[in-house]
């Protein structure tokens, strides 16, 4: 479960993200939208403990982000706007080291390590180093390491990035399938299509303040007021 | 041209930007920086106007001979240039992503090369001009020369003379590069490694040094004449010789005799030049292609076995196993480091083994003070060039990559710990070796010989932390060419207060070793108060620097990523 409680972020005289308040319970998913600049991935970087915020608080399960790090982290998977690995690991080094930052089980990583490559098909790319990957396949391998730990909160910036339809298409059953499970999935995206598909809520930002939230059957009553299409709702509400 | 100057105009309008920055924490870096310059450069001034006068007063040398030492630092500085060079712009030339972008764009290729060879002489040369500047400030004013030396000597001489070596190294490594197309990159490697080191060899088993001094001081006190005749055959084919022959004949006044060995200089220089500019019209894409080529064809890397296998099991906690298995695979799947740390280990070997044949007489203890502090500082000072192009640039290359770890559930203290503790180690029994095998000539009693270790064990630390703290503090994750990043401003900086902790050695040291060996001299009871005084003052410093720095580190780490 996913807690921001009026969560600032400034730089300097700049306010990134304004007063933002929301909440993903438990098997929600949420689709966190906004034009570029508006503070998604800003948002999301306080929520992983990359960014410091301003004022505010993030509660990840119950652990405040900023007071207790590690207990919040570890129920965390993360998947960043870009799929930067260490270049000189290959993919199966990258998810033994992403495996044993959450202390996994040197056995039980072992095979789930195994479960994830069949699953999102990386096949003989995993024993080349990383620096040889196309972004498709760095995106992959990222997505397999924010799963390996089985995280009760998943994190996302910009998931499709680099993925042909196929993946693509793995990728939605998985997070789809996770909420299902129980965990909370936080998506930030500009792929409006995929919220359709996947979001039980959905969160639009502009200019560091959060200006709609609600569940995707007010945003269906919202689309029909205007055009039938969540891109005219986009554009109406970020004018 | 035009499209030279235009991409040059940009890029130094970026770095600007970059580095001008108003903020006060930037303003405050900046002011610091400056003013640890300018220490360091007043300091390099007077040392070297001060050894100059000591070999030229003291000891009575001679011009020549001092001049001859001069073109042996030459040497050691025109390869340590050349191998700088040949390394990094390996990564600036082929595997920079500015080049990418640009060969996408419509800019000719020889003008790309002229732009990326541009970059990377001035990205790496700036503090070498610095202390060659100051260096030559000094040389100058001990001689008493004019104004319009340091300018010439600047503009025709030094700047010329690096420029040569970095020309040259580009233009070995197109040729390497075609090679490494046909026969792998490994033995094009291994064999410019070993014609490195066979250069090094031949240049000191034939130029021999102590033969040399041996020669020239049989005429002694009329060491003021020239002794040209005793320099062997081929050194006079040696830019660095050029180099030393140009300012000793300056410092002759006799300019006829320097103005030949000045245009050879200037002519190799701009032939060279023009060379690479030429070879890269023909081979720099063709180069490119074969470098993508290369990546290409590497076979599919097994995962790494043996103990460091991420999949295997061992004693150490989950998340300290992996993080040192990675730094361990980070650290020698990369050639421009353990290259770098070979050429390195070979030249503290060259030292040593150089150390190991000296045979000291007992005559006089200042000379004994000065034997010992001047190996032991040299110690000191390999190992702080050992830190800063090893542990300064431990954070930055973690690159962007850095995310995976902050934003896990691993404790900065623990990640920021173990490369203290990784480099620490390292470096400690480096120091450690270099003590012993360069102090043995010296016939230590054990109580210096063991002040002498302790001291090292405690510089480390210094070194290392005050490089960690640096690294942290300067760390830029964009950049995550490990030798880019000592090169940079940041690691300049460090490494100048590397220095000024060794100017603190020697305060500190001088005083107390100087009544020691004088209590030994003189048969009276030894002076070993001063000595023991000295390593608690050096170990007391040297811990407060350390933990400060690591202070400074996580301070850092704890910044917005």
């Amino acid at each position: 479960m996913i807690r921001l409680v009026h969560l600032t972020k400034k730089f300097g005289s700049l306010t990134a993200v304004d007063d933002v308040s929301i909440e993903v319970k438990p098997g929600e998913f949420y689709g966190f939208l906004g034009p570029n600049g508006a503070g998604k991935t800003t948002t999301i970087k306080m929520m992983t403990g990359l960014f410091a915020s301003t004022s505010g608080s993030i509660f990840i399960n119950g652990f405040d982000v900023q007071k207790y790090p590690l207990e919040a982290k570890l129920s965390i998977g993360y998947v960043p706007d870009y799929p930067f690995l260490y270049e000189k690991l290959t993919g199966r080094e990258f998810l033994f080291f992403s495996g044993g930052l959450y202390k996994m089980n040197k056995d039980s990583l072992r095979r789930r390590i195994d479960e994830l490559i069949d699953h999102f098909a990386i096949g003989s790319w995993i024993d080349k180093r990383t620096e040889d990957y196309s972004q498709g396949m760095c995106q992959r391998i990222v997505i397999a390491s924010a799963l390996l730990h089985d995280p009760k909160v998943i994190i996302i910036d910009e998931p499709m990035v680099g993925l042909d339809p196929h993946s693509a298409h793995i990728i939605k059953q998985t997070l789809k399938q996770k909420t299902h499970d129980g965990a909370s999935v936080f998506m930030s995206t500009h792929s409006l299509p995929v919220v359709e598909e996947l979001c039980d809520r959905v969160g639009i930002i502009k200019d560091g303040r959060l200006i709609f939230e609600d569940t995707m059957d007010a945003l269906e009553a919202f689309k029909r007021r205007i055009d039938g299409k969540f891109e005219s709702v986009f554009l109406e509400l970020t004018k | 041209m035009t499209e030279i100057l235009h991409i040059l105009r940009y890029k130094i309008l970026s770095f600007i930007k970059v580095n001008i920055d108003w903020h006060f924490e930037s303003a405050v870096k900046n002011v610091g920086s400056f003013l640890v310059y300018t220490g360091f450069s007043i300091g390099t001034f007077f040392f070297t106007r001060g050894l100059i006068a000591f070999l030229l007063e003291e000891v009575h040398i001679g011009q020549f001979l001092l001049h001859r030492f001069i073109s042996m630092l030459l040497y050691v500085f025109f390869l340590s240039v050349n191998v700088g060079n040949i390394i990094v712009s390996y990564s600036t030339l082929y595997k920079s992503k500015e080049v990418v972008y640009l060969l996408t764009a419509p800019v000719s290729h020889t003008n790309l090369f002229v732009i990326k060879f541009l970059d990377n002489f001035f990205y790496s040369s700036t503090t070498l001009f610095l202390i060659g500047l100051c260096a030559l400030l000094g040389y100058g004013s001990y001689f008493q020369h004019s104004w319009t030396f340091y300018v010439w000597a600047m503009m025709l001489l030094f700047i010329p003379f690096m420029l040569l070596a970095a020309a040259v190294g580009v233009i070995m490594l197109m040729g390497l590069m075609k090679i490494a197309g046909r026969i792998g990159a490994r033995k094009v490697i291994i064999g410019l490694g070993s014609a490195y080191v066979l250069s090094i060899y031949a240049f000191f088993r034939f130029t021999n040094p102590m033969k040399l001094v041996n020669e020239v001081m049989k005429y002694y006190p009329n060491l003021n004449q020239y002794f040209g005749y005793l320099d062997p055959p081929f050194s006079r084919f040696l830019p660095n010789h050029w180099a030393a022959e140009v300012l000793y004949w300056t410092g002759m006044h006799n300019g006829t005799m320097a103005l030949p060995y000045l245009y050879v200089l200037l002519g190799l220089c701009a032939l060279s030049c023009v060379g690479a500019v030429l070879l890269a019209r023909r081979w720099y894409y063709p180069t490119w292609l074969a470098s993508l080529d290369l990546r290409a064809r590497r076979a599919a890397t097994s995962e790494g076995g043996g103990i460091f296998s991420m999949a295997k099991n061992s004693m150490l906690g989950h998340q300290t196993e992996v993080l040192f298995k990675k730094e361990f695979w980070q650290f020698f799947r990369d050639p421009s480091q353990y290259i770098h740390l070979s050429v390195m280990a070979l030249l503290m070997a060259i030292f040593v083994g150089s150390m190991m044949q000296l045979r000291t007489i007992q005559v006089n203890p200042l000379l004994q003070t000065i034997s010992y502090l001047v190996i032991f500082l040299f110690n000191a000072f390999l190992i702080a060039s050992i830190s800063v192009r090893f542990v300064y640039p431990l954070i930055s290359i973690e690159g962007e990559s850095f995310w995976k770890i902050r934003s896990a559930p691993i404790s900065l203290h623990k990640v920021a710990g173990l490369k203290f503790a990784l480099a620490w180690s390292a470096t400690f029994v480096i120091g450690q070796l270099l003590n012993a095998l360069s102090s043995r000539p010296l016939g230590l009693a054990s109580i210096l010989w063991l002040s002498s270790a302790s001291n090292t064990a405690f510089i480390t630390l210094a070194m290392v932390g005050l490089s960690f703290g640096g690294g942290s503090f300067f760390a830029t994750y964009h950049e995550n060419n490990p030798i880019r990043v000592a090169s940079s401003q940041g690691a300049s900086l460090t490494f100048l207060l590397s220095l000024l902790y060794l100017v603190f050695l020697v305060s500190v040291l001088f005083i107390p070793v100087n009544r020691y060996f004088e209590s030994v001299f003189t048969g009276a009871s030894l002076a070993t108060s001063g000595i023991v005084t000295g390593v608690v003052t050096v170990g007391s410093v040297s811990f407060i620097i350390a933990g400060l720095s690591y202070v400074l580190s996580i301070r850092s780490l704890k910044r917005d990523f």
